[in-house]
């Protein structure tokens, strides 16, 4: 699509592009509903826009793509669900290990060298996602500014 | 809990009434036959922390900063949520106090950019 704007990524430039076209559409379908939706709402829709937007940039093939785009978070649900009812002891030390299985979406399904892989694939799109709203965020400020200064 | 297919255990197929502590020993199974796998791994995380880029050979995975480079790594992770959270507000105010055609211009900026 357009020029990768990140110099220092190894990407591709088209995927970088493809997490920033998603999110831009989610954001601008975000704006059209702007009057009715109150604060609260729209900044957990635009949340919810940066992860999926992420997802569908990264390859399918991921666990954590998988587990944000919703096929695992059901099964996850139920199975915390079962554990809660299941176990009365509460782990009160919970290792490194423990903390990234939590932190990666899809995460406690996984053995520890794929947890590893999939957080360094997730960290990547992460922090280009960081970096996307950023710019977003600059833009749009910058665009504010102009306004003023032409009243 | 844990797929199978990647682990050297048997497999379990009533994954959801495994208990904590068989997990906890698959789980050293598989770090105990793929140790040095697991040091490339981490090496390769550590590169992608931002302080990491300052110094960047300086020090080599071993077991036992392992443990060090994993808590920064979920503290990177952490913060990083904690960014999209902040500029998921952010956004949101933003759309809130631009006019349309403003707001569209700047998204029309950050394609083009």
């Amino acid at each position: 699509m357009k020029q990768n704007k990140n110099t220092s990524s190894n990407n591709s430039p088209r995927k970088a592009s493809m997490q920033t076209y998603h999110f831009l559409r989610s954001l601008t379908h975000i704006n059209l509903t702007r009057p009715s939706s109150p604060l609260h709402r729209r900044s957990r829709a635009i949340r919810r826009a940066a992860y999926v937007s992420m997802a569908r940039a990264a390859s399918p093939r991921r666990m954590w793509t998988r587990a944000i785009l919703g096929r695992l978070q059901l099964l996850r649900r139920a199975r915390l669900l079962r554990r809660r009812r299941n176990y009365k002891k509460k782990t009160t030390i919970s290792t490194p290990h423990d903390k990234l299985r939590r932190l990666v979406p899809g995460g406690e399904e996984m053995d520890f060298c794929r947890l590893l892989e999939e957080t360094a694939d997730y960290a990547e799109f992460l922090s280009k996602q960081v970096r996307i709203m950023r710019s977003v965020v600059d833009f749009m400020e910058a665009e504010c500014r102009k306004k003023e200064e032409k009243v | 809990m844990h797929s199978s297919s990647f682990s050297s255990a048997p497999p379990d197929h009533r994954r959801f009434t495994m208990s904590s502590r068989r997990s906890r020993s698959r789980h050293s199974a598989s770090s105990r036959i793929t140790d040095e796998q697991m040091n490339e791994l981490i090496s390769k995380l550590q590169t992608l922390l931002p302080e990491a880029r300052l110094h960047t050979n300086d020090r080599p995975v071993t077991n036992a900063n392992a443990a060090k480079v994993l808590q920064e790594i979920c503290s990177y992770i952490r913060s990083l949520h904690r960014e999209v959270d902040n500029l998921s507000e952010r956004l949101s105010e933003l759309l809130e106090t631009t006019d349309n055609n403003s707001a569209q211009a700047a998204i029309i900026r950050s394609l083009l950019m």
